[in-house]
């Protein structure tokens, strides 16, 4: 009954083709229109899916499979083409298409001078398609081929600047650290293959219960490998190198990709494989304790950055460790909640974001910005927007999610002081350091006076608006979203209410916020009025510039000392070298079997004896 | 096995006489190599030229041609002993056999093969 | 002795393949005589009539082969030669690939060569002795058919060197091109190791029938396992030098060390052909002794054929990586194929029979397509093969570009493409089989492999050309290139009417 779900892959893929296809012969207005249009229908297709999954009754929702044809039949192996419609399915439908198409939109307006326009949209168009291909697939196989998707997509995206030589290398970072992620997929999938017979997952997951206690060997060996997956898509320690790298590509992209949709994957997947999550608690410990670890890591990170992209890249990876701990400790349709949360004001963010860039002719650093409050008033309220629903500031969306993370981090049954801890130190943190840039950008005077900064067209302007109106509200839809997904998870949510640790966490949210005005609010500007006006008193003036000393002293110079700490020592030193080493390790080894290939039949002839000897010993002696 | 056994009992003897003469000899006689002993013995005339002399590729490839023809007619005496087993069939056989031959002799004489300029 | 002669197998029509290729070649032979026929025009539309008309005849043989359900005998001609589903499609397989080396005589042999007819009659009668070899059900006819074919191609993978009729002078200094030079040094290396690996196999072959008392590989099956007295020592000493012998063909490590040199050094078409063919000879005949003979003594086998597989993977893959001659590149990544397929023969089942052959049906497509647009991208001398050739080939041939993405893409495994689904089917079997360490070893070597099948890809689409290189498609390999992207898309969205034709061919 579902089988017109197939349209939602469908549309853009088609559109990728015919882009990539006639892109230069059409006109370029024409080219963007039909990307935006392709995604657009897909996502009204998966408003009605989503229309007759919820006329079903609720556990009625669950394993409804659209076949097209049997691929591949070999013995007991199957391989059908077919896609997975249940509300967890159709949920990510909706984020992927729905937040993907106001990108699109965005992006006419972004990309309008690029003279490669339709090679952009043709490239935007396959990353829906691997997207949802990802999360339409009813079996591994399908998971892992729109995992690889999304990394091809991601990859060309990232590079789309070709001649610009650090996008091109980021890019080519993202892919390694991407492979690697795939081949735990694989080697998880074979395993899984070999324990059930089967990689569908309606019918590994009705398996898995019966056949696995908790923590046995193989479940937990299928979990881990499967989390390499996740954690590369995802950027978590360790994996996580290449996120900020990324964002070398045009900024709709990294909206698109590194914030609200690929990014996410990860967190997708171990929703989509609870079941076999759930049998294996030692990694669900894992996971909320690399999830945790990511965020005050990322964090930390976030807060000495000066790159405006940057920052909310750190604050990406820093949100995903939010969703990884409500993972983790077992509360799944939260984690989708703030998924979807974290999709809208992340999205928000990156496109205001590019929208001071696109007005600023390019410019990313935030100590040559300031005072564009003015100047870009809409982009201005739309960051503020973005800003406080990252901080958690009460009411708005990630107040919702995030706060009910950090509720749940004490009271869930695999909650722990740690987690919570960790947990409110992170949105206090975040809050920091999102208004530290929101202070640098938008407030006191302009920095630098050669830039005319001017406020973005209609078409950039109102996929923000649009954007601010579900950040600002979707929190509300809290319930209505733990219902739709709960038949998935097979269990309806708690609902923690303990004032003290709500309390808590807001007042971690606007210390933050508070701090950050502090420092940047203070600093600069009013000195230099100071000086004009009140010159008699320059002491006390000076005495004010003291306390930023202090200021300074106390807070800022730790945290940029373990910020840097951590980006020097951990990422570049420790990660970065690792992966870079295994590279060079497989040179080594090239060069070493080039040498080898002497040439000389004699070595060739060695090379044999050496051989048959060694079999010769086996056979006999074995 | 008592075959293999006398067999090897004699395989052992020779390598063991033949290894002994031959340390002996080196061990036992006096050797005092100069450059005038190393040269080879050629009735006392002092060589001139490397005694392997080069001669044109043409003699090797009909010296080759002759081997292949050679043996190919060997193979012929046990068919011709056992013709009257072999019977008509054998006669095919070897009729078939001798026409491919045939060919590759008829392809040598046209390529110029058998010429020696 | 009255019955010396059993004429009842005699089943000459299910040679027909075999015969009508052997009448070509010796026709051609014969024809090349005469100065005005024997141009590359004549003599290639000859050898794709006999090509076609023994395809058709194996087509026709295939259907009507005996097969286990029929219940009539697979042997013929006392046993020396097995008539199934096996070796028939197998005969198409090394005739598909004759037709590569076919449609390459369009530059090989040169004008000013005067050997042509040699040529095409060397290539139809290495196809001969291929097809000989998995119809080969005796290990005498095993190995005279291997000798057949190897040393037909020893001397074809010298054929780009000018051929002299032996008129000039030992003294002359003729100045040689390096694509002679290359090509002397390529046979040579492949006539003094392959006479090695031959003296190894027939010595395995020896000891074998010392330790049984036969050749026959039927016989030898049922001899091991109706009686525990014949698995013995010098079975498996035979055992374990055949495998050596064989290993040199489809170069595994460590008996592969010859491959690249002589991949490279050798006429392109030639390269072309022999990276799929030979393999598939070899493999063919691998299956039928290690499945048919000996599959009792698995413990013994088992282990070095596991340690050859992965070492190949791995070595292959590795080394492909560091390569510039786009050639010796894909002779790493033949290799590397050659470990995957041992897969299959480590599963020891129907199914890794089957995933074999369906492999090396893929493969050959992938390969011959990967080898055409080579071909077509060729220049002279030593940078001729370079990949920097191939900067920027998008912008020029859009359509090329993207068929020789679609060939590295498909090599490298990636789905939808057929490739992915050769690798699959062999994981499967090994899996299923209770390897699954092995597929996981495969898996990663196959990440490697990546780097450089994608390597070529980001040349033609990311790279600005450095000069520009003309070039020109020929009709045949135009032809070729289309057929393959064809079969890989085809395949790839329908594999299973290949696996199910493949699961109806394995030896028997």
């Amino acid at each position: 009954m579902f089988l017109y779900a197939w349209l939602i892959l469908l549309l853009p893929l088609l559109g990728f083709i015919g882009l990539s296809w006639y892109g230069d012969k059409i006109p370029k207005k024409f080219a963007g229109y039909l990307g935006c249009a392709t995604v657009g229908l897909s996502f009204l297709v998966s408003v009605a899916a989503l229309i007759d999954l919820l006329a079903l009754e609720a556990d009625k929702r669950l394993g409804h499979v659209a076949t097209l044809y049997q691929w591949v039949s070999s013995g007991t192996f199957q391989l059908n083409l077919s896609i997975l419609i249940d509300p967890l399915s159709v949920f990510m439908f909706l984020i992927v298409t729905g937040v993907g198409f106001v990108i699109h939109v965005y992006s006419i307006g972004y990309m309008d001078e690029d003279p490669e326009f339709s090679r952009f949209f043709s490239y935007l168009n396959l990353f829906i398609f691997s997207m949802l291909l990802l999360v339409a697939a009813a079996d591994f196989f399908f998971l892992i081929v729109g995992w690889a998707f999304v990394g091809l997509a991601s990859y060309l995206l990232i590079g789309f600047w070709r001649e610009k030589t650090s996008a091109v290398l980021a890019a080519r970072k993202a892919f390694v650290m991407n492979v690697i992620g795939d081949v735990g997929m694989v080697i998880a999938a074979f395993v899984i293959f070999d324990a059930f017979g089967s990689i569908n997952f309606v019918d590994v997951f009705a398996a898995a219960p019966d056949k696995f206690r908790a923590n046995d060997d193989t479940v937990l060996l299928i979990t881990l490998l499967l989390l390499v997956g996740a954690f590369a898509k995802s950027a978590q320690i360790p994996l996580h190198t290449w996120l900020p790298d990324a964002m070398e590509g045009p900024t709709p992209v990294s909206a698109l990709i590194h914030a609200a949709t690929m990014v996410t994957a990860g967190v997708y997947l171990v929703a989509r494989c609870h079941v076999l999550y759930e049998l294996a608690p030692y990694t669900m410990y894992f996971i909320a304790a690399t999830g945790v670890i990511t965020a005050v890591f990322a964090g930390s990170i976030g807060m000495v950055q000066y790159d405006i992209k940057r920052v909310i890249a750190y604050s990406t990876m820093s949100q995903l460790g939010y969703m990884f701990l409500a993972m983790g400790i077992g509360v799944f349709s939260l984690g989708m909640f703030h998924l979807m949360t974290h999709a809208f004001f992340k999205a928000l963010l990156f496109l205001a974001a590019g929208s001071v860039i696109h007005g600023l002719n390019g410019e990313q650093d935030i100590r040559k910005m300031g005072g564009l409050k003015s100047v870009m008033p809409l982009t201005h309220i739309t960051f503020l927007i973005g800003a406080l629903c990252l901080a958690g500031f009460p009411l708005t969306s990630g107040f919702f999610s995030k706060e009910a993370i950090i509720l749940s981090s004490w009271h869930a049954e695999m909650g722990n002081f740690v987690f919570l801890g960790i947990a409110v130190i992170t949105a206090g943190m975040t809050a920091f350091y999102i208004f530290r840039v929101y202070f640098y950008t938008f407030i006191g005077k302009q920095r630098n006076t050669d830039a005319h900064p001017h406020e973005s067209p209609f078409i950039m302007a109102a996929p923000l608006l649009i954007l601010s109106f579900f950040a600002l509200v979707m929190g509300f839809a809290a319930p209505a979203v733990d219902a739709f997904l709960s038949p998935v998870f097979g269990r309806e949510m708690v609902h923690y209410h303990d004032s003290f640790l709500e309390t808590i966490a807001v007042l971690a949210g606007l210390g933050g916020i508070v701090t950050a005005g502090l420092i940047y609010l203070t600093s600069q500007d009013k000195l230099e009025f100071a000086k004009q006006a009140f010159a008699p008193i320059y002491d006390l003036v000076y005495n004010k510039y003291y306390v930023d000393e202090i200021y300074d002293f106390l807070i800022v110079k730790p945290v940029r000392a373990i910020g840097g700490f951590f980006e020097e020592k951990a990422e570049r030193e420790g990660i970065d070298r690792a992966v870079d080493e295994v590279g060079a390790g497989v040179r080594q080894v090239s060069y070493g079997i080039s040498l080898w290939q002497s040439g000389k039949v004699r070595s060739y002839a060695l090379n044999m004896i050496v051989g048959v000897v060694t079999v010769l010993l086996f056979v006999v002696f074995f | 096995m008592t075959e293999y056994f006398f067999i090897s009992v004699f395989a052992i003897v020779a390598l063991v006489v033949v290894g002994a003469l031959l340390a002996l000899s080196t061990i036992l006689g006096p050797r005092n190599p100069t450059p005038q002993k190393l040269i080879p013995y050629e009735c006392g005339i002092i060589p001139r030229e490397e005694a392997k002399g080069r001669y044109p590729v043409r003699f090797a490839t009909i010296a080759m041609l002759f081997i292949i023809f050679d043996i190919e007619v060997v193979f012929m005496y046990p068919w011709a002993v056992a013709l009257d087993q072999l019977q008509l069939f054998g006669l095919i056989e070897m009729v078939v056999f001798i026409a491919i031959l045939g060919i590759a002799y008829v392809y040598i004489w046209g390529r110029g093969g058998l010429e020696w300029d | 002795m009255s019955s010396l002669i059993n004429f009842d197998d005699m089943n000459w029509i299910a040679l027909a393949p075999e015969l009508i290729i052997l009448v070509t070649a010796l026709f051609i032979l014969l024809v090349g005589l005469n100065k005005t026929l024997n141009n590359n025009r004549y003599l290639s539309q000859a050898s794709l009539l006999g090509i076609g008309a023994a395809l058709v005849c194996s087509l026709y043989l295939w259907n009507m082969a005996p097969t286990a359900a029929s219940g009539t005998q697979p042997g013929m001609f006392s046993n020396a030669l097995i008539n199934d589903r096996f070796s028939q499609i197998f005969n198409v397989i090394f005739l598909v690939m004759s037709l590569f080396a076919v449609f390459g005589s369009v530059r090989y042999p040169q004008a000013d060569n005067e050997n042509k007819a040699e040529y095409f009659s060397l290539v139809l009668l290495t196809v001969m002795g291929m097809m000989f070899l998995a119809k080969s059900g005796n290990l005498i006819t095993a190995f005279i058919s291997l000798e057949i074919f190897s040393v037909s191609l020893y001397i074809l993978c010298g054929f780009s060197a000018k051929h002299g009729t032996g008129r000039e002078i030992a003294s002359d200094k003729v100045e040689l091109s390096w694509e002679t030079l290359s090509s002397q040094e390529s046979t040579v290396k492949y006539l003094l190791t392959g006479a090695f690996a031959s003296a190894i196999l027939v010595y395995g072959m020896a000891l074998m029938y010392a330790g049984t008392g036969t050749t026959e590989i039927r016989l030898i099956g049922q001899l091991l396992r109706e009686n525990p007295y014949t698995s013995n020592l010098l079975v498996y000493i035979g055992m374990g030098l055949m495998f050596c012998g064989l290993a040199f063909k489809v170069s595994l490590v460590p008996f592969h060390s010859w491959t690249p040199d002589v991949y490279q050094g050798a006429p392109t078409p030639i390269t072309g052909f022999m990276s799929v063919a030979t393999k598939a000879a070899a493999f063919a005949v691998i299956a039928r002794i290690f499945f048919i003979a000996l599959p009792e003594i698995q413990e013994i086998w088992m282990p070095f054929l596991f340690g050859a597989s992965v070492l190949t993977m791995l070595v292959g893959n590795i080394g492909a990586v560091f390569q510039d001659n786009v050639k010796r590149m894909l002779a790493y990544s033949g290799i590397a194929h050659a470990g995957y397929l041992l897969i299959g023969i480590v599963a020891n089942s129907q199914e890794g029979m089957a995933s074999i052959i369906f492999y090396l049906a893929i493969y050959l497509f992938m390969n011959i397509g990967a080898f055409a647009v080579v071909f077509i991208m060729e220049g002279e001398g030593q940078e001729g093969n370079s990949i920097n050739r191939f900067k920027g080939l998008a912008k020029r041939s859009p359509l090329l570009a993207a068929a020789m993405s679609l060939f590295m893409v498909s090599l490298a495994g990636f789905p939808p493409t057929a490739g992915f689904f050769g690798k699959l089917y062999v994981f499967v079997a090994a899996i299923k089989a209770g390897y699954t360490l092995i597929t996981i070893l495969a898996v990663i070597a196959s990440v490697i492999s990546v780097y450089f099948y994608l390597r070529v890809i980001v040349m033609m689409y990311f790279h600005e050309e450095d000069e520009e290189i003309p070039f020109t498609i020929h009709k045949g390999m135009g032809a070729i290139v289309t057929v393959s992207t064809v079969a890989i898309l085809a395949f790839g969205l329908f594999p299973s009417s290949l696996m199910q034709l493949a699961l109806d061919s394995i030896p028997f």
